[in-house]
């Protein structure tokens, strides 16, 4: 509403009187609208906004009363201020118009003055109403929409009447709990009093309004920090009955500004240097601490620093960036931090002592590489208390080593694990550490298991404040050890063998020789050698066997050295030697191909076996004889069964027929003489038999020799032996010629009945038993087959022995005395022929023997 | 054949011997079998149950020894071992298998015939009815009519020989009876002073009655006078 010119609603149903006053309106400065009936000038309002109406009460077309139109003003524009005017004035009138709150009344006739006075104030009053309106609304937008907190203050009480959303964010209630509250209640006390003293001044009027910081508490617990604007609202001069609190939250300050007078308390009081420095180097401000540093490092207040820092200083203003630098000053180091102020121009240098802090970090570093040595390191590391033996700390390698865990080790004593010391041991290496301060040295340990490990363990003293402890480290070198012995074992073993070599070597009865292999030069020769060999050590020493004279066949050198190179050895090869006395020796060679001192050599062993092989002769000499002798004594046996059996048959026989009463009929008397006689006929071929073995072996078996036809000798044997044999059929088969030969026809008879009474005896009857003889080229060649089982291939050489005799398991005993074979082969050769059975296994047997022959002389 | 007639088992892996001992035999009045080995005369003492057992020492098969301890098992039959050797080893094994006497061969008809019935007669004896009371003595009991002999109620089987010798000692008991009585009582003429063969029989007999024979509860011993049973 920026209206300059006030505007006046005259309603009046006097025509004239309207012109009048519009007129004398103008003139005045005022802009006029005319309105002849109420409902006329009501509806000015709805085009115009007047600042004040005049009002003719009683109006001539009395369509509404003057004070209707009164009350329709105000209600449609209640700041328009009305002024009566009436021609008559009642009570009631003048009452219910002052009710309606008019600004003027006057009655007719009036003095034109006055009422226009009267408009004059109505509009002044509206323009105040107005502005105080506008300064309202703009109070109200600003209360409401305020980047600040407002609050209306009941100033007698101080509780909140209205507080705006801001005011409600600063303080964390809501508003509806800030109407409920006083600003006592949430003022931090410490400021409460400054507050208080100043509400007490501004009720009192000596101060319109004043201003502080103060704290509230927020309702969440926290305090907060604000600008308090406090002012009374509405009397100028009067205590008021409200007011105004702004505020404004300035915590964010506030810390700033704590550090702020921290930052300008510390340069002072601060224990390490602070320095000021211009943009260009010079030293504006030193405090107390850095005082001690100006002589070190040549520093004036308002002089240049020294160039380092100049050069830093410069730097760091110019990039606006802080900048760290360390320098020394006597033993201490100072860490230099540059904070650039650029907007002033300088910037401000903080000092800090970290001598001890670079000590510490050192310490730390140094404590942490020792940790990493001490906690990864191979070897059992432990930190041990000497007066009591308590481990203090121990690596996870020293428990490990002993199979502990960590836990459990570090509540041991070294006597716990510690196992090969004598008291006496340890006392001595106590005091070896302590006068020399470390050690080392082997021992035992006892891992958890029991089990004994050697370690190798280095002492060291160790000063730690007032007490020395004791560090040690231990590597456990069990497997080292175990290697060590067993390679002193393997040298030991190889040391005792070699010795036993030598021994073995010189001892042996066993020859030893070792000889070159390129040129057979004897290297060594053993005690034995001497011995058996006849030669002294020095006679055989760069000599050969060969150059010894020692083969008996010289080439038997060379077979044994080619069979020595083709198989990388030789085995118990049977060699003969000619000693020094000419004596041959038999020998029993080994020998092996060995490296000596780089070269290759023989080493050959030689066994006297004369001796054994004379015993072995012997032995087998005695094996025959003993063998002779069991034949012997089986024979014994023999001759006495085959003795006895006749004797005992003519004995029985010839006492039954002597013996009185004893009714023998005469087939049986006959039969029984039959018998004593074949019996006895058996004896005398037995003995006949015994004393051809004895002539035969005293090589006195005497021939009749006479020029005979063989056939008619064979045909003689074969019927005499067909005549007594019934259980074979014999077959003869002879040559068409003669046969002619020397001999001595019954020993030749005496060989085929031999032949045939083994053929018989050893084929099973029913067989047939073939004789055949045939020229061929000089003999006379006969042989007897039969179907038998034949005789097996263990048994052939040994029949024709005398008194062997084939062992039947299936018969208690053979008949016969084993003498045939024997006998026959002794009348055969006697004749200057051969007798042998054929091989012929599993056929029967062939025996065959030859006669030479003789044709007869024409 | 007379079925009464005595039948003698020979057994010899000899032809020879066997034919002339039939001849012998047969002529001596007395049946005759035969075998040539132990085996044979296992089987035919078995099945011909033969009165008295001529058996060979040295057989093919089964020797003499065995074929009698296996005749034994089942048979009380008299064997006289026919043994080539005169070796006091071979008689011995022989009468420790079971045999009751032997003959050394060579031997006479006439010491054959002498051994045979010699063995027949122990035979006949044992056969005979008796009517003696039994004897009773310290747990042993010879029932004479039953040829039967008891040790603490439990029956004893004897061969003819075995009881033969019991009888001469329970029949004398309270005496002692010389070894040459009893050769002649129980083995007969031609075995005098063959105080072996007494030992050895007397030895099985005690094995078979004698709860222990190192002390023994019935035949003592008198060394140098002979054997007795007390009454």
């Amino acid at each position: 509403m920026n209206r300059k010119i006030p505007r006046i609603l005259i309603v009046d149903d006097d025509s004239d009187l309207l012109a009048t006053m519009s007129d004398i309106l103008k003139m005045r400065g005022f802009e006029s609208v005319s309105a002849q009936t109420g409902n006329a000038a009501l509806a000015q309002f709805e085009d115009y906004d007047f600042d004040a109406a005049l009002i003719d009460l009683r109006l001539a077309s009395r369509d509404i009363s003057g004070l209707d139109i009164l009350s329709g003003i105000k209600a449609r524009s209640p700041s328009t201020e009305c002024i009566l005017i009436t021609g008559y004035a009642t009570q009631d009138s003048a009452i219910k118009a002052i009710q309606l709150n008019v600004f003027g009344y006057f009655q007719k006739p009036f003095e034109m003055e006055q009422v226009l006075l009267s408009v004059q104030r109505a509009v002044e009053k509206r323009k105040a109403a107005q502005a105080l309106r506008e300064s309202e609304m703009r109070f109200r937008a600003m209360f409401e929409q305020a980047a600040t907190g407002v609050a209306q203050i009941e100033t007698a009480t101080g509780r909140f009447i209205r507080v705006n959303q801001k005011y409600c964010d600063i303080v964390g209630y809501s508003r509806a709990e800030m109407e409920q509250m006083d600003f006592q209640t949430i003022t931090h006390p410490e400021d409460l009093k400054a507050d208080l003293a100043n509400m007490e001044l501004l009720k009192a009027g000596e101060i319109r309004e004043f201003t502080i910081e103060k704290r509230y508490f927020r309702k969440s617990g926290d305090t907060v920090w604000v600008s308090l604007t406090v002012s009374p609202m509405w009397a100028a001069d009067e205590p008021p009955d409200y007011h105004i609190a702004i505020v404004q939250d300035i915590t964010a300050r506030k810390q700033a500004e704590e550090q702020i007078q921290n930052l300008a308390k510390f340069p002072a009081e601060s224990p390490n240097p602070v320095l000021r420095v211009s943009a260009d180097g010079v030293l504006l401000y030193i405090n107390q601490a850095g005082v001690n540093l100006l002589q070190q490092w040549s520093l004036k207040v308002g002089e240049a620093v020294s160039p380092l820092l100049q050069e830093a200083v410069i730097q760091s203003v110019r990039a606006g960036t802080t900048r760290t630098l360390n320098l020394t000053h006597g033993e201490r180091l100072f860490a230099i931090y540059i904070a650039p102020i650029a907007a002033a121009g300088y910037a401000n240098l903080y000092g800090h002592d970290i001598t001890d802090s670079w000590q510490m970090r050192a310490m730390r570093e140094a404590e942490a590489r020792y940790r990493v040595l001490f906690e990864q390191s191979p070897y059992g590391v432990l930190l041990l208390d000497p007066e009591t033996g308590k481990i203090i700390e121990a690596n996870a390698m020293a428990a490990k080593q002993l199979g502990y865990s960590p836990k459990e080790f570090a509540a041991l004593s070294v006597s716990d694990y510690e196992t090969s010391e004598s008291q006496e041991a340890t006392a001595q290496r106590r005091e070896k550490i302590l006068r020399e301060g470390s050690d080392d040295f082997e021992t035992l340990h006892r891992a958890k298991s029991g089990e004994i490990r050697n370690v190798h363990v280095w002492v060291k003293a160790l000063q730690v404040n007032e007490r020395v402890l004791r560090y040690s480290i231990f590597q456990d070198i069990t497997e080292r050890k175990r290697a060590e012995s067993q390679r002193e074992a393997a040298l030991e073993t190889l040391r005792k063998s070699e010795e036993k070599f030598i021994k073995v070597f010189q001892a042996s009865p066993v020859v030893v020789i070792i000889s070159r292999l390129k040129d057979s030069r004897l290297i060594e020769v053993n005690e034995s050698f001497e011995k058996v060999m006849g030669y002294t050590r020095e006679e055989a020493l760069d000599s050969t066997l060969t150059g010894l004279a020692l083969w008996v066949n010289p080439a038997e050198r060379e077979r044994l050295v080619s069979n020595l190179l083709a198989n990388g050895r030789l085995r118990n090869e049977e060699v003969l030697y000619r000693t020094k006395s000419g004596e041959v020796i038999t020998c029993v060679d080994s020998a092996e191909l060995i490296e000596l001192n780089g070269e290759k050599c023989v080493l050959a062993s030689i066994e006297n076996i004369t001796e054994r092989k004379r015993a072995d002769v012997v032995k087998q000499e005695l094996e025959v004889l003993r063998e002779m002798d069991r034949l012997r004594s089986d024979f014994i046996g023999n001759v006495s069964h085959e003795l006895r059996t006749p004797l005992g048959l003519i004995l029985v026989m010839v006492t039954a027929l002597r013996k009185e009463g004893l009714s023998l009929d005469e087939e049986t008397t006959r039969g029984f003489l039959r018998d004593i006689e074949e019996e006895t006929r058996s004896l005398q071929r037995i003995v006949d038999d015994l004393l051809d073995i004895s002539r035969a072996q005293s090589g006195n078996l005497a021939l009749n020799l006479a020029q005979a036809d063989l056939r008619e000798t064979l045909k003689r044997a074969v019927k005499m032996f067909a005549a007594q044999d019934s259980n074979h059929r014999l077959e003869l088969q002879l040559p068409a010629y003669a046969l002619e030969a020397r001999l001595d026809a019954s020993r030749i008879e005496q060989v085929l009945r031999n032949l045939l009474d083994n053929a018989s005896k050893f084929s099973p009857a029913g067989t047939i038993i073939t004789v055949k003889a045939k020229k061929e080229s000089d003999v006379i060649h006969v042989s007897v087959s039969d179907e038998g089982p034949g005789i097996p291939s263990s048994e052939r050489k040994r029949i024709f022995e005398r008194f062997h005799r084939i062992v039947d398991k299936n018969a208690a005993y053979i008949q016969g005395l084993g003498l045939g074979l024997s006998i026959s082969r002794s009348i055969v050769e006697a004749h200057g022929g051969i007798l042998w059975v054929e091989d012929r296994p599993q056929c029967g047997s062939v025996f065959v023997f030859t006669i030479p022959l003789q044709e007869r002389v024409a | 054949m007379n079925a009464n007639k005595p039948r003698v088992l020979i057994v010899d892996d000899e032809p020879r011997y066997v034919n002339s001992l039939t001849a012998i035999l047969k002529a001596g009045g007395y049946g005759t079998l035969s075998a040539s080995d132990g085996a044979m005369a296992v089987e035919s003492a078995e099945l011909e149950k033969p009165t008295i057992i001529l058996l060979d020492a040295r057989m093919p098969v089964l020797d003499g020894y065995e074929a009698c301890r296996r005749i034994r098992e089942f048979s009380q039959t008299p064997i006289i071992m026919l043994t080539a050797m005169s070796q006091k080893s071979d008689i011995v094994r022989g009468l420790e298998a079971g045999a009751d006497d032997y003959l050394t061969k060579p031997f006479s008809t006439d010491e054959l015939l002498a051994r045979v019935q010699a063995a027949l007669r122990r035979v006949s004896y044992s056969m005979s009815f008796s009517v003696e009371s039994p004897f009773q003595s310290r747990g042993l009991c010879v029932d004479y009519a039953g040829n039967r002999v008891f040790v603490d109620g439990q029956e004893i089987r004897l061969t003819y020989t075995e009881y033969h010798l019991l009888c001469e000692l329970t029949r004398a008991a309270g005496r002692v009876v010389s070894t040459e009585t009893i050769l002649k009582n129980v083995w007969g003429a031609g075995h005098e002073g063959d105080n072996q063969l007494v030992q050895r029989v007397m030895n099985r007999l005690r094995s078979k009655i004698e709860p222990n024979t190192n002390k023994p509860r019935f035949i003592l011993t008198r060394p140098g006078l002979g054997y007795m049973i007390e009454k």
